[in-house]
C-alpha cells in the first residue's frame, strides 16, 4: 500500500494543484495553419494538439466513395516527440483504432449528405501528449471543421473523467490516467444534448458511473463555452 | 408593424455557431445554412442568422470561407478528358475564375448543350479542350451544361500538330497557324480573348 502514490490529498487537491472538478487550462488558436482549409492548435494543460481539415475533394480510389454522402477520413497520429520516451513514427494499433473511433464520433455531427461522392480529410496530430488526447482530438477537429466552413449539426466537446483514489475526478492527467482505477472519455454535443463517444477503461460501480457521466457532461459544457468564445473572438473580429 | 421591423433587424445581428437552435419548425422554414432536427431548426454554419418572422424563414449566412465545391449555378472551367457520342467527361479545374488544387469530375451531356441537337458530340468538343460550363446540379454526380453564348470552348489545340487554334471569321471555325488545319468547335463568345494560365 505504501508503494502506491497518493494522488489526491486530504484537502482534495490533486498532484498538479487542481481540485476534483477542475479542468486543465485550455487555449485555442484558430487558423493556426496557412494551407489547410480549417485548422486549430488546441492546448489543454500539457496536451498540444494540431487539427487540420481539407476538403471536400474527390475520392480516390473511386470505389471508396459513397453515392449519397461524403466520407470522412480521419488520421490521428502521435508525433515521435510527443511522449516521454521516443515513440516510433510508424502507425500503431492504438492510433489506427483511435482514428476510427474519432471518425465515428465526428460522422454523427458533420452534414455529410451535402457533399455526395466526396471525401473530407481530417488530420489530428498530437504534438505533446498528457492523457485524454482522443477527446482533445475530437474537440480540436470539431473546431477545425467549423473553421473550414463545413456544415455541421453541432460542435462536439470532449472531456475525460475517471476514478482516482476512490473519487470521481474530471480531466485526468498522465499520472492519474496510469495510476487511477478507471478512465472514461466522453464526447458530448451540447446543443443537441447527445453523446457521440463513450469509452471506459477500468472498474466503476453503477452509482459511480452515473456520477461520472454527469460530471463529464458538466465538464464538456465548460469546454464548449471556451470553443464558442474562441470562434466568437475570431469571427467577430474578422467582420469588423 | 414598425416595432416588428425593428425586431427583425435586431435578429439580423445574431451570431450563431453550428447546432444553435433558431426556432421550431412551426415557426418557420429551414432555408440555407440551417437544418431540421427533432422539430427544431438549427444553424449548420458559423455565421449571422436571419430570422424572418413575416416570411417565416430561417437562414444562416456563413462568415467562414466556404468549402471549395462546384455548387449549382456556378460557372466553371473544365478540361475535357473523353468524349462519346452524347456524353463528355470533364475535369473541373477552376470555379468562378479561381483555380482549385484538386479537380472534380463533371459530366457534359449533349442535351445540355445550346443550339441545334448534335448527333455526335465529338464534332464540336474534343479531348483536351478547355470549356467554360455552368453547373446544372451537384447533388450526386456533377452535371455541366453549355447554355449561353458566354459558355463554350475557350481554348483548343490542333488535332494534327497540337498548337493552339485561332478563331477565324466564321462562327465556330478555328484554324491552326502552323499546319493550316481547320476545325470546328462550340466556341464561347470570348474565344482567343481570354487567357487561361495555371498558377
Amino acid at each position: 500500500m505504501s508503494l502506491k502514490k497518493q494522488l489526491i490529498n486530504e484537502q482534495g487537491i490533486r498532484t498538479d494543484g487542481r481540485g476534483i472538478d477542475d479542468l486543465r487550462p485550455i487555449k485555442i488558436t484558430l487558423g493556426y495553419l496557412a494551407h489547410a482549409n480549417g485548422s486549430v492548435l488546441y492546448e489543454q494543460g500539457k496536451n498540444k494538439i494540431l487539427a487540420a481539415v481539407f476538403g471536400p475533394s474527390e475520392v480516390h480510389p473511386k470505389h471508396a466513395e459513397l453515392p449519397d454522402r461524403a466520407i470522412l477520413r480521419v488520421r490521428y497520429r502521435m508525433a515521435p516527440f510527443s511522449t516521454e520516451e521516443r515513440k516510433s513514427p510508424a502507425p500503431t494499433r492504438r492510433e489506427i483504432e483511435l482514428s476510427m473511433v474519432i471518425r465515428n464520433a465526428l460522422e454523427s455531427v458533420v452534414l455529410t449528405e451535402l457533399f455526395p461522392r466526396t471525401a473530407i480529410d481530417i488530420f489530428i496530430e498530437v504534438l505533446q501528449a498528457d492523457a485524454g488526447t482522443r477527446v482533445a482530438g475530437v474537440t480540436a477537429a470539431a473546431l477545425a471543421l467549423a473553421d473550414a466552413g463545413i456544415p455541421m449539426k453541432g460542435i462536439t466537446a470532449g472531456c475525460a473523467v475517471g476514478k482516482v483514489d476512490g473519487k470521481i475526478v474530471c480531466d485526468l492527467n498522465d499520472i492519474e490516467d496510469k495510476e487511477g482505477e478507471a478512465d472514461m472519455p466522453i464526447v458530448y454535443i451540447p446543443t443537441l444534448g447527445k453523446i457521440s463517444l463513450l469509452q471506459m477503461d477500468g472498474l466503476m460501480t453503477q452509482e459511480e458511473f452515473k456520477q461520472a457521466l454527469s460530471k463529464a457532461i458538466n465538464s464538456a459544457m465548460k469546454v464548449y463555452q471556451l470553443q464558442v468564445n474562441a470562434l466568437k473572438t475570431k469571427y467577430i473580429k474578422v467582420e469588423r | 408593424m414598425n416595432n416588428n421591423k425593428e425586431k427583425i433587424l435586431e435578429n439580423l445581428e445574431l451570431f450563431v455557431v453550428p447546432g444553435e437552435r433558431l426556432g421550431s419548425i412551426e415557426e418557420g422554414i429551414s432555408e440555407f445554412g440551417t437544418y431540421e432536427d427533432e422539430g427544431n431548426v438549427r444553424a449548420a454554419y458559423i455565421g449571422r442568422a436571419t430570422i424572418d418572422k413575416e416570411q417565416k424563414k430561417f437562414s444562416v449566412l456563413p462568415i467562414t470561407k466556404m468549402p471549395i465545391y462546384p455548387y449549382k449555378g456556378q460557372s466553371v472551367i473544365a478540361k475535357i478528358t473523353s468524349v462519346q457520342n452524347t456524353l463528355a467527361v470533364a475535369q473541373i479545374i477552376a470555379i468562378e475564375g479561381e483555380f482549385i488544387n484538386k479537380s472534380f469530375t463533371g459530366l457534359l451531356h449533349s442535351s445540355r448543350i445550346r443550339g441545334r441537337y448534335e448527333k455526335n458530340l465529338r464534332r464540336i468538343i474534343k479531348p483536351g479542350d478547355l470549356v467554360r460550363c455552368k453547373v446544372i446540379s451537384s447533388e450526386g454526380t456533377i452535371h455541366l451544361g453549355i447554355s449561353g453564348n458566354f459558355f463554350g470552348v475557350i481554348e483548343a489545340n490542333c488535332s494534327i500538330c497540337g498548337r493552339i487554334l485561332k478563331k477565324i471569321g466564321r462562327r465556330n471555325q478555328l484554324r491552326c497557324d502552323n499546319c493550316g488545319n481547320v476545325e470546328i468547335r462550340l466556341l464561347a463568345s470570348d474565344y482567343g480573348v481570354v487567357k487561361v494560365s495555371k498558377k
